[in-house]
């Protein structure tokens, strides 16, 4: 749990270091942390209670899913400019999304699953190749 | 309230302050009217026999002899369907220059409603307005101030709601309202030929601060008429609840009270709540639903005013004048009406929560790209986007003179989320995006 909020409290430093240095004034790899704690953000925090199923998530699941985020997190991703930092990860957030939308294990939910595995696999750094 | 044969007669009074007198009496029971030489007065303290009134209209000129009648009951208003249409003073009497109501008389300011007589509310008030129908939809028998500064045009903005509201009675309690503002209700809603539902209680700046505390009370006994009498849906609007404030610490004050916090009475929260708590929904189908407006002093939520009003109501609506546009606006960020999901996906179509979130997500991401175009950075192309959406949201959906109704709404959300974002963007539920989604012609 003090993993989650390191992410998100990194994620606001680089935010703020954005909006005092400008986009292109500081390192990709800020924005990469940043866009990392959105995904925390955006999957695990912002639950939208006007839908039956993300409303209600046992522990099971949501075990499930903070591991999923956590990969992500550990990932190291590649990028030529922070220009392409932002699309990238709104389409792993909305994949997230929509498997949150799912029910747990079901057909559309693996779909989404698998979704997330070949968006991560685009731009993930092969360590030992 | 003239005086009836064998009234007792008071001659003798022992204490003069500005705004209160003493008269030693007997059979006096707290809250009752009396007049002192021909001004009204309320009974406001009982010690033993001594019994002190506050004059509405100030006790100068008051002599020591003065007459001293008590009317032996505390103010009432005279109920019948007669009210519809009618304007009155705050001691319930015509100012319209009609005739006196004829109907039962009624003590006003009684308990609110018990909860085991309530219903859940659960039905929505349309009032064309995107700011409040889609991001802060209204329920029958809800409490909701507007917080807006004395400049904004919250009168307007209410008149128009309470005009277009599906509701069978208006009642409007104006406090402290100018002149000019009260000409402009009584020509707004004779203009639109809807006096016939509209019964108003007005207390004008020409009149005593203090004769306004008995606004609230007038109005909320004739929307109780009609909504528990009639199983009628009645709005209730009251302008300025400030000014209603105002008048109860210059009451406190007179009355040597301790103040709290802004020279406010310590009661302030349960003088507001015995007002707003009468907001109802009655499973007949009658219901009370209070619209108020609380001005701000430059825009300070945690004056006590504001503050206590907050913990009491489901909600605030706030008003902005959007420069970009040039128009009055529902603020998106700092207006919430608690009671909106008892309505919204349900009364409405099913993707208005997910459509009313994500605009609002976007028009934030806008707000963020505007304060880095502030601090002098380059904008990326999706925060160009997000200005250009913020731009035509605020212009087609939070302006307060949009008037159409939710499935518009919805569906002018959609083609705005088209025309600046991708699906993946906007990260709504996929089912709702195939179904929706703008198709390219």
């Amino acid at each position: 749990m003090s993993l989650l909020k390191n992410i998100l409290l990194r994620g606001k430093e680089a935010y703020e270091q954005m909006n005092i240095l400008g986009d292109d004034g500081i390192p990709l790899d800020y924005h990469i942390n940043y866009w990392k704690s959105e995904v925390v953000d955006f999957v695990i925090l912002q639950q939208d209670a006007f839908d039956k199923i993300d409303a209600s998530t046992p522990i099971e699941r949501q075990k499930e899913l903070v591991d999923k985020v956590l990969e992500i997190y550990h990932t190291e991703f590649h990028f030529e400019s922070f220009e392409e930092v932002n699309p990238y990860f709104k389409r792993i957030i909305n994949a997230f999304k929509q498997m949150n939308y799912s029910h747990f294990r079901s057909e559309q939910y693996k779909k989404y699953e698998s979704e997330i595995a070949s968006i991560v696999a685009e731009r993930k750094v092969n360590n030992g190749n | 309230m003239e005086t009836k044969a064998f009234q007792k007669i008071y001659t003798k009074l022992t204490n003069i302050t500005k705004a209160t007198c003493t008269v030693e009496a007997e059979n006096v029971g707290y809250e009752e009217i009396a007049i002192v030489a021909g001004r009204m007065a309320q009974v406001v303290k009982i010690n033993g026999k001594s019994v002190t009134l506050q004059v509405f209209g100030g006790t100068e000129n008051i002599p020591t002899n003065a007459e001293v009648i008590f009317t032996g009951t505390p103010p009432t208003l005279k109920v019948s369907d007669d009210l519809a249409g009618r304007f009155f003073n705050a001691y319930g009497k015509p100012i319209d220059g009609g005739p006196e109501i004829d109907g039962e008389e009624r003590e006003i300011g009684g308990p609110s409603v018990n909860p085991v007589r309530r219903r859940q509310p659960s039905e929505l008030i349309a009032t064309g307005i995107a700011g409040i129908d889609l991001n802060n939809t209204l329920v029958t028998g809800q409490k909701i101030p507007f917080f807006a500064d004395p400049d904004q045009p919250y009168n307007q903005v209410m008149a128009m709601v309470a005009l277009r509201a599906k509701s069978d009675k208006i009642i409007l309690g104006g406090m402290g309202l100018t002149n000019d503002d009260y000409l402009y209700f009584k020509n707004v809603f004779d203009n639109a030929g809807a006096l016939d539902r509209i019964v108003s209680f007005v207390s004008t700046t020409e009149n005593p601060p203090v004769e306004r505390l008995l606004i609230p009370d007038m109005a909320l006994t004739a929307a109780e008429y009609f909504a528990v009498d009639k199983n009628e849906k009645v709005l209730v609007l009251l302008t300025d609840m400030t000014l209603y404030a105002d008048a109860l610490s210059i009451v406190s004050n007179r009355m040597d009270q301790i103040p709290s916090k802004d020279s406010m009475p310590g009661s302030l929260y349960s003088d507001l709540a015995k007002i707003y708590e009468k907001a109802v929904q009655f499973p007949t189908g009658g219901s009370i639903t209070i619209i108020a407006v609380t001005t701000l002093s430059g825009g300070d939520i945690t004056h006590a005013i504001p503050d206590n009003t907050g913990y009491i109501t489901e909600g605030q609506l706030f008003l902005r004048r959007d420069t970009e546009i040039g128009k009055v606006i529902v603020d998106p960020f700092r207006s919430l009406s608690r009671l909106k999901q008892l309505v919204i996906g349900k009364k409405t179509r099913e993707d208005h929560p997910q459509v009313m979130n994500t605009a609002v997500r976007l028009y934030a991401d806008a707000a963020n790209a505007r304060t880095k175009l502030e601090n002098g950075f380059d904008l990326s192309e999706y925060d160009e986007r997000a200005l250009k959406f913020a731009k035509e949201y605020s212009d087609r959906l939070l302006a307060i003179d949009v008037n159409i109704d939710t499935e518009k709404m919805l569906n002018v959300g959609w083609e705005l989320f088209a025309k600046y974002f991708t699906p993946a963007e906007v990260g709504i539920k996929a089912e709702l995006v195939a179904k929706y989604w703008p198709k390219e012609n």
